[in-house]
């Protein structure tokens, strides 16, 4: 256990809307990094993998009401972008280097980018790589700061862009 | 101030107009509750009773309880035994203590729900009417409210969950196996919910429902056994569609496969009230029956009640059995997304490779060379970026592997040295080579094979059956080309001359993982087999021994789509029967082997092996297997086979029809 508890990629559950009054219906509890047991690949984990295949996964320590989740279970709107990038940042970053691909354009879309400019988007980030990431220890929330100064910095994605709105539509 | 004038209840029009407007309506509320509420209290309580009344008669006479869509939206099932009774087991799921065994009770009470004041529910709590929104639509459809008698309530929390979801479509996803790992094979669904709000091309951002057991065990055995007695909760679940492709494509590598479904706006809106309907209960999860493809397939059906999903299965649901049962209705897959895994991307560039690229990738993931090094700087830039995009592949892969808390990186250095080649075309946009093959297009799961042979001494027939799943001669598209995991399988034999029904063999578990060697990871193939069998190497007229098998190996394929498998194994065996010496056995075996596709249909396998027991009795014999499969179609094949253990030698022709 604790393998997985900083890859919030592990298994992510946001719970259906259930009470936090007793059991039953009531706020949503909602959370993210939540550990992932029973599917380390391999022989030794034959029974749990056997089962956790077709049990999807489970979760443990699902956190009430983060600030990520509204009371429906879902994320919030304004913290898309954030929970996105915070979720894939491997798959960004791999994608930023290549300039192109899904996740990218997916966060291009977040930042309502249209589709015709997307790649533009993916041509710009792969060469202000070294500006997006700036270290080794560079997080998701550095990386999209870095981001949205080159978005603004740039002479066409500034215009047809844009970074204030969070969500999309 | 108020209740001066409160007092003498003037009409409210006289002195609404001395006030501010909010003032205005705390007044005229305050005022119409002092003069009338006692009166309108009671009238509307005797109009709430008898309305009521009038809807439960309405509902007895329409019979809504016996309705397909009533029992599919509580879940209730005609048990053996139990008669009908409802799969969920939380007991806030139904709004009459008679409601997991009674729909009728269960619909009366569920209407009375609807009429109960806003006033008295608790704090935290929602409204009857805003836990069950799918059974107030439906019952809506069938009594039609008179909202006049009815007061419906506002649902904030649904209202904007539902705003968030704005549903256009919905998706199977199926994940399948992952490496060395059959007993993944099984696959997962889950529901992805299509949202107007993400627009094509952002189906990441679209959020997917998902069914899961919430196990509280994490011993692997304890965990099985529970999972197939029911003894965890099952529960839906509901997060960005996202989270699950890192989990499955990336974390486990396995492929997707998504079934994009035809559903109406109206038909899905019923389907995501229900499914809100669902987030407070929970179900015993049985792993075979009541699983998380069970559960899918249940939400489709409330969706569009004229889909028959459920009905065709008898023992098991297993994920694949789901997307063949898609597949086989009228229009109702639009079209399959394949989604390759990490690893599956990384294998698809490492086939468009020269041998110069994969050497360098080879050296790169062992660490000799870095981006830095001159031997890779010699690549032209297209090999470059190649051989970088598959490395970097592989470190995500590998990184999700590691045991550590630390943040998944793949270096800045290499991510750099990538940023400054140029953007390639790997293919993988335009044509994806499928390292895996659509789960609907495989053989069915269950197996019933009649075969009829003949040993050393006489003829013999063969009946077999087992419900899952996939042995290593049967057809493998939609499979994993090097696994097969066997479960209760068994195989009676009827000797005509000797006129014996004898139990040849029963294979209780049996897994084998032929992982090919592959110089990015070495992994030992393996293999694990439990069961009762026949002492074949004597002649103690075909009696049993109950066998356990445990082995490693090494195998090889020349490249992935090579038809040409070699593997070889040394096993530890044991036998327990009382036709043994000391009643056992104990001692290995090694054995070599092939397996080759003459065309997709026809494949051969040759083996052999040298037994050796030395505790118990001991004894050491020779066996040898040729056996050849034909595939007649996705789900008949015909085999024939030649055996010889120690000096025993049989020959079968059978018949294999999976369903």
């Amino acid at each position: 256990m604790g393998r997985y508890s900083r890859i919030a990629v592990a298994a992510s559950l946001f719970l259906l809307p259930v009470s936090v009054f007793a059991a039953g219906y009531g706020a949503a509890g909602c959370g993210l990094g939540s550990e992932l047991m029973g599917s380390k690949p391999g022989a030794s984990q034959v029974f749990a993998s056997t089962t956790n295949s077709t049990f999807g996964n489970q979760t443990f320590g699902i956190t009430s009401g983060t600030s990520n989740c509204g009371d429906h279970g879902l994320v919030n709107m304004s913290k898309e972008r954030e929970v996105f990038a915070q979720e894939n940042y491997t798959s960004l970053i791999k994608e930023m280097a290549q300039g192109k691909g899904e996740n990218l354009y997916t966060l291009a879309s977040l930042y309502q980018c249209p589709a015709a400019s997307h790649q533009e988007f993916g041509t710009m980030v792969q060469e202000k790589f070294d500006n997006l990431v700036a270290s080794d220890q560079a997080n998701s929330t550095e990386l999209l700061s870095q981001l949205e100064n080159q978005i603004t910095r740039h002479p066409t994605l500034a215009k047809s862009c844009d970074i204030k709105l969070s969500a999309l539509n | 101030m108020a209740f001066k004038i409160l007092k003498i209840c003037p009409h409210p029009v006289t002195f609404s107009l001395r006030f501010f407007k909010s003032d205005r309506l705390l007044v005229a509320g305050i005022f119409f509750w002092f003069c009338f509420l006692p009166v309108t209290a009671h009238a509307e309580h005797k109009v709430t009773a008898d309305y009521l009344a009038e809807l439960q008669h309405q509902a007895k006479q329409k019979k809504l309880a016996d309705e397909r869509v009533w029992h599919l939206l509580l879940k209730y099932d005609k048990k053996i035994f139990l008669g009908m009774t409802s799969e969920a087991d939380g007991m806030d799921f139904f709004n009459s203590p008679q409601g997991k065994a009674d729909p009728e009770s269960e619909l009366l009470a569920t209407l009375s729900s609807f009429f109960v004041p806003a006033a008295e529910i608790a704090k935290g709590k929602e409204h009857p009417q805003c836990n069950f929104p799918a059974r107030f639509k439906w019952l809506n459809q069938q009594l039609t409210f008179d909202l006049n008698r009815l007061e419906v309530q506002a649902c904030d929390r649904l209202d904007r969950w539902m705003k968030t979801l704005d549903p256009v479509g919905a998706t199977l996803v199926f994940a399948s196996y992952f490496m060395d790992n059959p007993a993944s094979m099984f696959g997962h669904t889950l529901l992805r919910i299509d949202s107007r709000r993400t627009g094509s091309g952002n189906n990441l951002m679209n959020y997917g429902a998902n069914y899961a057991a919430v196990p509280d065990t994490d011993n692997a055995f304890l965990y099985a056994f529970k999972g197939l007695i029911g003894s965890f909760p099952g529960r839906f679940a509901i997060f960005p569609y996202y989270t699950k492709v890192q989990e499955y494509n990336n974390l486990e590598s396995r492929d997707l496969w998504e079934y994009e479904l035809q559903f109406t706006e109206d038909q899905l809106n019923t389907m995501l009230l229900h499914l809100w309907e669902l987030g407070g209960t929970y179900f015993d999860y049985f792993y075979f029956q009541e699983n998380c493809s069970y559960h899918v397939l249940s939400l489709l059906e409330v969706a569009n009640p004229d889909l028959r999903l459920k009905d065709p299965f008898s023992f098991s649901v297993i994920p694949t059995d789901t997307v063949k049962i898609l597949m086989a209705q009228d229009e109702l897959v639009k079209q399959v997304v394949y989604r390759p895994s990490v690893l599956s991307q990384m294998n698809h560039k490492r086939l468009k490779m020269v041998d110069d690229e994969k050497r360098i990738l080879r050296r790169m993931v062992k660490g000799e060379i870095s981006p830095e090094n001159t031997a890779f700087k010699s690549l032209a830039a297209p090999s470059q970026a190649l051989v970088l995009n598959a490395y970097m592949d592989y470190l995500q892969y590998q990184s999700m592997q590691e045991k550590s808390n630390g943040e998944i990186k793949i270096p800045r250095s290499v991510l750099l040295a990538r940023s400054r080649l140029p953007t390639t075309n790997d293919g993988l946009i335009d044509t994806i080579t499928r390292l895996s093959s659509r789960p609907d297009q495989g053989h069915g799961t269950d197996r019933f094979r009649l075969g009829i042979g003949h040993n050393k001494w006489e003829p013999f027939l063969e009946f077999a059956y087992r419900p899952v799943y996939h042995d290593l001669m049967a057809r493998d598209v939609g499979y994993d080309k090097n696994s097969e995991i066997i479960f209760m399988d068994f195989k009676l034999r009827y000797y005509l001359e000797s006129d014996r029904v004898r139990l040849d063999q029963a294979k209780i578990l049996s897994i084998t993982a032929l992982n090919p060697y592959d110089a990015l990871f070495t992994k030992p193939s393996w293999r694990v087999d439990l069961g009762v069998e026949t002492l074949r190497d004597r002649n103690c007229n075909y009696c049993n021994s109950i066998q356990g098998t445990y082995g490693r190996g090494i195998s090889y394929r020349p490249d992935f789509f090579s038809p040409l498998l070699l593997y070889s194994f040394a096993d530890l065996k044991t036998e327990f029967s009382e036709h043994l010496k000391q009643n056992f056995r104990l001692g290995g075996d090694a054995e070599v082997g092939t397996y080759y596709d003459v065309t997709e249909n026809l494949r051969i396998k040759l083996a052999g092996s040298y037994q050796i027991f030395v505790l118990g009795e001991s004894k050491r014999f020779f066996t040898a297997h040729f056996i050849t499969r034909y595939a007649l179609s996705q789900d008949l094949d015909i085999r024939f086979e030649l055996n010889r253990y120690d000096h025993n030698n049989e020959g079968i022709f059978s018949a294999n029809y999976f369903f």
